[in-house]
C-alpha cells in the first residue's frame, strides 16, 4: 500500500516537472524567437546588424587594433561629427564594415589608425562612418562565428524537427478528434 | 486525456525551441555575412599596391635596380582613375621593424613638394633637426617637417600625387644642400645607416666543387641573348679564393640584377643579386651540375642553352652548352627590410 503511494508520488512530481519544463520551454523558445524577429526589424530599418538602438558587427581584424578575430563589436551608430580623436571608428569599407582609431576628423576626411605604433593609417570620407564602437565580447563573437559555420544544417535539422512534431501533433489530434466522435 | 495535453505541450515545446534555433542561427548568420564582401555593394579599385621588399634593399615599387642605400632616392605616381565624388578609403601602411631611415612624402604633378606630408618611422630626426637632406627629385627636405606622423601623408594622398622616398646620408647646413655637416650628430646617425648595410656573402664551396672540371667558359658581358664569354681550360679553370671566383687568379666577373656586369674587388663587393654566368656542356654535364646545386641548396637559374663560337655565346634551344646563373650565399649580417603599402578603395 504504502509503496503504491510512493509510486503515485513520483507519478504526480514528475508529470508536474514535466509539465513545468515544456512550459519553460516554450517560454524560452517564443522569447528568442521574438527578439530575433526584433533584431531582423531592426537590422532592415538601420542597414546593419542593430538591436534596441545598439549596432554589431562581428570583426576579424587579423590582430588589428589588439582585438581577436571574430570579435562581436557593440558600436553607437552615429555620424562623423560625433566622432572624437581616440574613438574607436566603425566604418563601411569594400569588404565590409572596418574599425580604426580616429586620428584626426577633418572637414572632408577622417584619419584612422589600426595599431598602436602608428605605422598604418586609413582616411576615408565622412559618408562611410557608421557609428562608434564602445565595447565588445570575444565571447560572443566565438559563439555567433560557431552557430554561423553551421548555420545551414542546424536550421536544416531544426526545420525537419518542426514539420515531423507539427504532423505527428496533427495526426494524434485528429485521431482523439474522430474516436471521442 | 491528461496524458495526451502533457504529450501535445511536449510537442509545442519542441517545435518552439526549433524555431528560436531556426531564428538564432538566422540573425547569427546575418552577422557572419554582413561582415563578408557581398554586404556592401561595393566596387573597389587599387590604385596602386607598392611593396618594396628589402633583403636587399629592393625598391620594386619604384623599379629602380632593386637595391636601395644611403643617398639613394626615387619616386612613384600614384596613376589610376580620378575618382571624383565616389568615397575612396586610402591607406598607407609603413612596415620598417629595422628602422631604415628612408623618408617618404609627396609632389604634386608638377613636382612641387609638400614637406608637411614626410614621414620616417625608422628614425627620429630631431638632433639633426636644423638640418638638410636631398630628396628624390634633387630638392632639399629640411630635416624638421620630417615626423613619425604619417597622419599628414595619408590624409594628402590623392591619385595623381607622386609618391617620394629618399634614404637621406649626406646631410647639408643649408637649404641649397651646398655644405655639407658632419658633426657628432651627423657621424651617429651616418654610422647608424652603415650598421643597416652589413650583410655578407659568399660563394660556397658547393658551387665550386660543382662546376671545377665542367666549366667551359664564364660570361663577362652580354645579355640574355648574347654573352661575351672567357673560355675556361685545365690551365684557367675556375677556382674558388676567399668567396670569389678566379680564373688564372684573376676575380671573375659577375652580373647584377640590372644584367650588368662588374668585378667585384674582394668578397665584399657580392651582393645578394650578383651571379656568376657559367657554361656547361649541355648533354654531358648540365644535369649533374643542376643535381649538385640543388642538393646543395645553392640559389641557381637556368638561363637556356647558348652555342659558344669563338668568344661569343649565342642562345639557341639546340645549343651545345647550358648557362647557369649562380648567385652567392648569406653568410650572416644583416639585411633589414622595409615595405610600404599604400591602396585606394573606392566605395560602391
Amino acid at each position: 500500500m504504502k509503496k503504491s503511494h510512493n509510486a503515485e508520488f513520483f507519478a504526480n512530481l514528475r508529470f508536474i516537472l514535466d509539465g513545468f519544463l515544456c512550459r519553460a520551454l516554450v517560454a524560452v523558445g517564443t522569447v528568442v524567437t521574438l527578439i530575433c524577429v526584433f533584431f531582423a526589424v531592426n537590422t532592415v530599418s538601420c542597414g546593419f546588424p542593430a538591436c534596441a538602438g545598439k549596432g554589431f558587427v562581428l570583426f576579424s581584424s587579423g590582430g588589428a587594433l589588439g582585438l581577436p578575430d571574430d570579435d562581436l563589436i557593440i558600436f553607437d551608430p552615429c555620424d562623423a561629427d560625433d566622432l572624437r580623436t581616440g574613438d574607436y571608428c566603425v566604418y563601411r569599407s569594400a569588404s565590409g564594415p572596418d574599425i580604426g582609431v580616429v586620428k584626426s576628423a577633418g572637414e572632408d576626411k577622417i584619419v584612422l589608425t589600426k595599431d598602436a605604433e602608428g605605422k598604418t593609417a586609413t582616411v576615408i570620407t565622412r559618408a562611410l562612418v557608421i557609428g562608434r564602437a564602445h565595447s565588445h565580447n570575444p565571447s560572443a563573437g566565438k559563439a555567433i562565428s560557431a552557430v554561423a559555420s553551421v548555420k545551414t544544417e542546424l536550421t536544416a535539422i531544426s526545420a525537419a524537427i518542426v514539420i515531423f512534431e507539427l504532423t505527428t501533433l496533427m495526426r494524434k489530434n485528429k485521431r482523439e478528434f474522430l474516436s471521442a466522435d | 486525456m491528461r496524458i495526451s495535453n502533457h504529450s501535445n505541450l511536449r510537442k509545442v515545446a519542441i517545435i518552439g525551441v526549433a524555431l528560436a534555433i531556426i531564428a538564432t542561427t538566422s540573425v547569427a548568420g546575418t552577422l557572419a555575412a554582413f561582415n563578408a564582401t557581398y554586404t556592401w555593394q561595393s566596387d573597389s579599385a587599387v590604385t596602386g599596391d607598392f611593396g618594396f621588399s628589402d633583403t636587399t634593399y629592393r625598391l620594386s615599387l619604384f623599379g629602380d635596380d632593386g637595391i636601395i642605400l644611403p643617398d639613394e632616392s626615387g619616386k612613384s605616381v600614384l596613376s589610376g582613375p580620378a575618382f571624383g565624388d565616389v568615397p575612396v578609403t586610402w591607406s598607407f601602411a609603413a612596415d620598417n621593424p629595422s628602422g631604415i631611415p628612408v623618408v617618404f612624402y609627396l609632389a604634386s604633378a608638377d613636382g612641387s613638394v609638400d614637406y608637411s606630408t614626410a614621414f620616417c618611422s625608422g628614425y627620429n630626426f630631431s638632433q639633426l633637426a636644423s638640418y638638410y637632406v636631398k630628396g628624390a627629385y634633387g630638392e632639399s627636405i629640411p630635416l624638421a617637417e620630417v615626423s613619425g606622423d604619417l597622419t599628414e601623408l595619408v590624409s594628402a594622398l590623392s591619385v595623381g600625387k607622386t609618391l617620394c622616398w629618399t634614404w637621406p646620408y649626406s646631410v647639408y647646413s643649408d637649404a641649397d644642400c651646398t655644405v655639407e655637416v658632419n658633426d657628432g650628430n651627423v657621424q651617429t646617425y651616418k654610422a647608424y645607416c652603415e650598421n643597416l648595410c652589413v650583410g655578407a656573402y659568399e660563394f660556397p664551396v658547393a658551387v665550386a666543387n660543382a662546376l671545377s672540371e665542367h666549366t667551359v667558359g664564364y660570361a663577362a658581358a652580354g645579355n640574355d641573348d648574347e654573352f661575351s664569354v672567357v673560355p675556361c681550360s685545365d690551365k684557367t679553370r675556375l677556382t674558388l679564393e676567399g668567396g670569389l671566383f678566379k680564373a688564372e687568379g684573376v676575380n671573375v666577373p659577375l652580373r647584377t640584377s640590372d644584367g650588368v656586369f662588374y668585378i667585384p674587388a674582394t668578397v665584399n663587393d657580392l651582393r645578394m643579386d650578383s651571379a656568376l654566368v657559367v657554361f656547361v656542356p649541355t648533354n654531358s654535364y648540365a644535369q649533374e651540375v643542376s643535381n649538385a646545386f640543388t642538393e646543395a641548396e645553392v640559389h641557381f637559374d637556368t638561363l637556356g642553352t647558348y652555342n659558344i663560337s669563338g668568344e661569343t655565346a649565342t642562345r639557341s634551344d639546340d645549343g651545345t652548352r647550358t648557362a647557369f646563373v649562380v648567385h652567392p650565399s648569406s653568410t650572416g649580417g644583416s639585411r633589414p627590410e622595409i615595405s610600404v603599402t599604400a591602396t585606394a578603395v573606392v566605395e560602391g
